[in-house]
């Protein structure tokens, strides 16, 4: 199961000899939004579903896994990304949440300082004279190495 | 299987600046919750304020989940990151980065370019993406070229003169710092020519030590021979010094300063003498040099200094070298580094080919492996620097042109190097983020910071851009030009 959370959840019943009885069992997740969840279910499901159809390949296996995340990330705005992010985090599914910082890590990089600032909402927070050192310093970095 | 879930989502503002407040509450569902997984390390992200932000930002991931994020950037956006915000600058100081960092699939060993005239003083350093050049072809024609600027820098810091009141010299000799070698993310730099004194410096952090004089310099006489390592048991840094005494100037003697401590300690003497300290290479906790011995021959091998055990040893070069190779005339015609993580020579003595050979158990001499065999027209100052992440060798040919060499396809990638001034060295350098104070340790410490160097002279000898610029298709070894080298124009 890709959901450790979700399987240490069903460890932990089953230790306390809970009987869960019917097929249908609710589990909490309080800090998953839906929308996440549901992306992260279907990127699981075709995790699995790509897997068992190349079980002896590895690289097809990779190939096909890296064309669907290529299309993912089309479909997925990049402020969602933080979203999925937490959700795979929470939820202790590795092989998302290393593919979600990967993307995030991709949208940044070569970028400028201000692009980056812009991009996930933050402000600068140094000294006004730290800030006046750092655009000395790294004038490099204020303008944009990639464009925008 | 039903998942239930809460619509809820919660925002703690850890810190208040302005007077905006948001929390969203929605209906709950009432269930038994399950513990939330902690992580191994605290949060401590803040939230900064704006009115329109999304739902959750980036802030509210934790810790170490930005870290992984951030550890997976090029050097550039690394230095970037760290200008950003106050909360990454820590992040990123944060051991836990550099481990993310070292254990990232792509090698962390990095290239820098510095521009080595003597009539200019130069403390930049050039980052070089080996990197973004590997994924970038070379012109498919061979009368176009493409130029990639070097735009991430570093400094050094600048040397005080020795002599008083001649702030206005520019001679490089005055201001500039020889690098000896790098270890662990710190460089060792010493003055030209007498190699002393000592700055340790970190450049990624921007700052250094000053290693201390010893008492008795004043008897110190001719040049000194630097090194620089680490001792992984006990975690210290040191520097090592081969000094000729007045008492004695036939007779080398061994000191070494742990840094942190408060002054040098004599070993003994050295078992030899270098003349020159040639190809300082630092590899596994050891100092090497290339060493002619003293004999009628002047054969020459590989010395080394354990930083641990504070004891010199020794390593023949390959058997096969090639027994006129190892002597003392050919000197000028070896170097020495390291490749993959193992000691490796080159020998350029050949007319029409130079051998590259690497130690592959280190410390066993019969694993020497004589790894690549390059024709070359010229047995030209050919000097490979590192291997990179697919396999190629890049070299430096005469101080301003790398080299970028397919072993498989056996063919050659140019790119010249172009700057105001026309001879370069080429640096390999692990970056290391951690504060020098934290990675060194000790308590004899006086952290200066490099631009607070460069403003007390009142220069910092001028702002400088490096370009490398590819022309054509690549060549097989065949193909390789005569005439390039150190005459190039000005």
């Amino acid at each position: 199961m890709k959901f450790c959370a979700v399987k240490q959840y069903f460890d932990d019943e089953n230790n306390n000899n809970i009987t869960s009885g019917a097929s249908t069992t609710m589990i909490p997740l309080p800090n998953v939004e839906s929308h996440p969840l549901a992306i992260l279910i279907t990127y699981c499901k075709k995790h699995l579903k790509i897997k068992a159809n190349n079980a002896d390949n590895k690289k097809e296996t990779e190939k096909e896994m890296e064309q669907y995340e290529q299309e993912l990330l089309k479909k997925v705005m990049p402020q969602e990304l933080t979203e999925l992010i937490l959700a795979a985090n929470y939820l202790n599914f590795k092989e998302a949440l290393d593919f979600f910082c990967r993307a995030v890590a991709s949208a940044i990089q070569n970028k400028s300082i201000e692009f980056v600032r812009k991009f996930f909402g933050l402000e600068s927070d140094f000294e006004l004279g730290e800030e006046e050192k750092l655009r000395e310093e790294f004038a490099w970095s204020f303008e944009g190495v990639d464009e925008d | 299987m039903k998942f239930f879930f809460q619509y809820f989502t919660s925002h703690h503002s850890r810190r208040i600046r302005k007077s905006t407040k948001r929390r969203r509450i929605r209906r709950t569902r009432r269930r038994e919750s399950t513990p939330t997984p902690t992580p191994p390390i605290s949060q401590i992200t803040k939230k900064p304020p704006s009115s329109s932000t999304p739902c959750t930002t980036i802030m509210d991931l934790p810790g170490h989940t930005l870290i992984d994020i951030l550890s997976r950037l090029p050097l550039n956006s690394i230095l970037v990151s760290r200008c950003v915000c106050t909360t990454w600058r820590c992040l990123i100081s944060d051991p836990l980065f550099t481990y993310f960092y070292l254990s990232r699939p792509q090698q962390p060993l990095e290239l820098f370019l510095r521009s080595n005239s003597l009539s200019h003083v130069t403390t930049t350093l050039h980052w070089v993406d080996t990197h973004s050049i590997l994924n970038t072809p070379p012109p498919f024609h061979p009368n176009h070229h493409q130029q990639t600027q070097l735009n991430t820098k570093l400094y050094l810091p600048l040397a005080h003169s020795d002599t008083e009141g001649s702030g206005s010299s520019s001679s490089f000799m005055d201001h500039d710092f020889s690098i000896v070698n790098s270890c662990n993310g710190i460089l060792l730099l010493s003055k030209p020519m007498l190699n002393n004194p000592h700055i340790v410096c970190n450049p990624i952090t921007g700052e250094f030590i000053t290693v201390p004089k010893s008492v008795d310099d004043n008897s110190l006489w001719g040049s000194v021979v630097p090194g620089f390592g680490h001792c992984r048991k006990s975690n210290k840094f040191k520097v090592v010094r081969l000094v000729f005494r007045l008492e004695n100037i036939f007779q080398r003697m061994t000191e070494v300063y742990t840094l942190g401590t408060a002054s040098w300690r004599s070993i003994g003497p050295a078992p030899f003498d270098l003349d020159l300290s040639l190809f300082a290479t630092y590899l596994n906790g050891v100092i090497h040099w290339l060493r002619v011995s003293d004999n009628e021959k002047g054969s020459i091998f590989i010395v080394g200094f354990d930083f641990e055990d504070e004891r010199f040893n020794e390593f023949p070069l390959p058997p096969h070298f090639g027994e006129k190779h190892k002597e003392k005339e050919n000197l000028h015609h070896l170097n020495m580094g390291v490749l993959g993580d193992c000691l490796s020579v080159c020998d350029c003595t050949f007319v029409d080919h130079m051998d590259i050979w690497m130690m592959k158990e280190y410390g066993d001499p019969t694993s020497w492996t004589k790894e690549y065999v390059i024709s070359t027209h010229f047995g030209g100052p050919y000097r490979p620097i590192m291997l990179l992440e697919n396999g190629d060798l890049l070299m430096i040919y005469g101080k301003r042109e790398l080299y970028v060499y397919n072993p498989i396809e056996r063919h050659f990638r140019f790119l010249v190097i172009h700057g105001v001034q026309s001879v370069f060295e080429a640096i390999t350098h692990v970056p290391s983020f951690i504060p020098l104070k934290d990675a060194v340790g000790g308590d004899h410490l006086n952290v200066q910071n490099v631009k607070g160097s460069c403003s007390d002279h009142g220069f910092l000898g001028g702002p400088e851009t490096l370009y490398l610029v590819e022309q054509g298709e690549p060549r097989n070894e065949s193909q390789l030009p005569f005439f390039w080298g150190d005459s190039g124009e000005e």
